[in-house]
């Protein structure tokens, strides 16, 4: 019998802790898990108490990339809870302050973070010195920065936004501020078109899983703060029946959550899913953009997300030129509403996928309890039947090589367990 | 990321650059040392003679390249574990690896650290003519505000090396 074992002990990350444990039997897979050992960060349990105002800022701490995500799903959850009903005003301004998180985000793991896999470099900083690709990368820290200096307009900071609350904003830009920006989003836009034609001429590997692609599905756009939940595989529900339908759960070897089916199955949630359920939904330009690059989607090949990312900062660009241009100042830039009772949840499209939050509050606007399922949690299942499927295909592959590929596997997702560049340390031992 | 408020210029010719966690004890000592010599220097600043620009920030951010490109003279300051005794005073000029920390990589969607950011702008042509590393030995990083005594006496100490440096006669 021959025993192949893949050990990676530690995944490299920066607020988490994960390793790969494969064994192979005689070219069967006899064990596979993807172990998430970073400490529980007990967010739920500490807002319990707290007052519903609090909430929004709170659970933005939990990622320092796409804090605009847990901001918008808190607030919204919020909002229905206390009957807010807000603007349209304060609604624009919520989606360009998406706009402007989707572009810093998507911008960073497009060129940063992923890249790197498909051109056979270790890290974006041995990307740079090949002067064929420098410009590239440049280009791309220009696009991030496009998008931090939006949210930093919007929302006082580019990181952890002070603005955003319960209601719409505490401040809200003029007219002038964001117009200020116009010409760097404009220039943005057109780096946004060419960053799509540049991966799609990246090379995939031949691997298409039978997903379930699930995302929210609006009646007239591209989903970000609402919509409702539908997948390839028929679903179509209200938000209000997420956990009717997904349990989040603890594995015996992970202390991160897992999401998924009630059924025991897994999906995968984020740019792939958004982009196959709404390829009618794209703006004129990210559609254009999409239908010359010659890939046909729907797809289910994971490693064309980083297509999907770029196809979506070409959106965001564009509409926020469009809300920018129509922009009117919200007056007031937040509707306040008296503390009551309830329960409330919401979902929005973080970059990574899915964000659900739900809130039951006392009378007093304290919170009784919460629930929060981030996108990564959703994507963990999904990732360790990914390996499955996909880790027979590298056996064979040199041991470089077969690390490589189970990397961007799993930065395919754009996890936030694991955004580090080297993901994987991958130790392979052959007993005969 | 950028303490904005701190920023004196925009095309600063030297940058001080303070960096840790001011809820975090002592890994606020970099940016405790930089906030106090810009409160000197702003209080004496008509007899300054270069320009000089001031950042605080948790953690290294990929927006400081930009500040780098426009900068000659780079002073980090940073909380440092190595096993010295607390409050010891560490100096070096920067060259590839130095600040390498030890295990995990840190380069992902969630920050550079400070040596994968200083190599990222080498690469980008964007690294100041000179990086000088200023690092005081922590003992505590438990949630709260206020250093220990012997950071904080480091940082005393560090923080009259920096004014001057900052008024133009060079420190390190």
């Amino acid at each position: 019998m021959t025993t192949l074992r893949i050990d990676v002990p530690y995944m490299a990350r920066v607020e988490g802790e994960g390793a790969l444990n494969i064994v192979v039997e005689d070219d069967e897979i006899k064990h596979l898990e993807l172990n998430i050992f970073e400490p529980p960060r007990f967010f739920e349990a500490f807002l319990q108490g707290r007052h519903f105002m609090e909430a929004p800022d709170i659970t933005a701490r939990i990622c320092g990339i796409c804090p605009v995500a847990y901001q918008m799903s808190s607030s919204h959850a919020l909002d229905k809870i206390l009957g807010i009903q807000i603007t349209p005003e304060i609604r624009a301004l919520r989606r360009l302050l998406y706009c402007a998180e989707w572009i810093e985000s998507h911008a960073l793991h497009i060129y940063l973070l992923h890249a790197p896999d498909f051109l056979g470099y270790e890290s974006a900083i041995s990307m740079v010195a090949d002067p064929a690709l420098r410009p590239a990368v440049e280009m791309g820290l220009r696009m991030k920065k496009i998008g931090n200096d939006l949210l930093a307009i919007i929302g006082g900071r580019e990181v952890h936004p002070l603005s955003p609350t319960v209601g719409g904003f505490y401040r809200a830009p003029t007219q002038g501020e964001l117009s200020a920006l116009k010409s760097e989003l404009e220039w943005g836009l057109e780096a946004s078109i060419k960053t799509v034609a540049w991966t799609a001429t990246l090379d995939f590997p031949d691997f298409e899983p039978d997903y379930e692609l699930v995302s929210l599905r609006h009646p007239d756009e591209y989903p970000m703060n609402e919509g409702r939940i539908v997948s390839n595989k028929g679903l179509d529900i209200p938000m209000e029946e997420f956990e009717t339908h997904f349990i989040n759960d603890h594995v015996a070897h992970s202390n991160a959550v897992q999401v998924y089916h009630r059924d025991g199955g897994s999906y995968n949630t984020g740019p792939l899913a958004r982009l196959n359920l709404n390829l009618d939904r794209l703006t004129p330009l990210a559609k254009q953009a999409l239908a010359e690059t010659g890939h046909q989607f729907p797809s289910n090949n994971p490693f064309k997300s980083i297509v999907a990312r770029a196809v979506e900062v070409v959106l965001a660009y564009e509409e926020a030129l469009d809300i920018i241009e129509t922009y009117v100042r919200p007056e007031p830039s937040r509707i306040e509403a008296k503390p009551r009772a309830g329960w409330g949840c919401h979902i929005t499209e973080a970059p990574r996928g899915m964000l659900y939050h739900r809130y039951e509050l006392d009378e007093n606007g304290l919170i009784l309890s919460c629930r929060i399922d981030a996108p990564t949690a959703q994507n963990l299942k999904r990732m360790e039947d990914d390996l499955w499927a996909f880790v027979p295909q590298v056996l064979q592959l040199p041991h470089d090589e077969a690390t490589l590929r189970c990397e961007q596997l799993v930065r395919n997702y754009d996890p936030c367990i694991s955004c580090a560049t080297h993901f994987l340390k991958l130790n392979i031992i052959t007993d005969s | 990321m950028l303490d904005a408020f701190s920023m004196h210029t925009m095309t600063p010719h030297t940058l001080i650059l303070g960096i840790g966690n001011e809820w975090a004890r002592d890994d606020g000592v970099g940016p405790e040392v930089v906030r106090r010599v810009q409160q000197s220097w702003l209080a004496r600043g008509s007899n300054a003679t270069r320009e000089v620009g001031f950042v605080v920030m948790a953690r290294p951010d990929l927006s400081l390249l930009d500040l780098m490109a426009e900068t000659d003279y780079l002073v980090i300051v940073d909380a440092v574990v190595s096993g010295a005794e607390p409050g010891t005073l560490h100096w070096q000029l920067w060259k590839m690896g130095v600040a390498a920390s030890r295990g995990v990589e840190r380069a992902s969607s969630h920050g550079f650290g400070v040596e994968e950011l200083l190599q990222m702008a080498r690469a980008l042509g964007k690294l100041p003519e000179r990086v000088e590393l200023w690092g005081i030995e922590i003992a505590c990083t438990a949630p709260g505000r206020g250093l220990t005594p012997a950071v904080a006496r480091a940082a005393d100490a560090l923080v009259s090396k920096l004014e001057a440096h900052a008024m133009g006669s060079c420190g390190g």
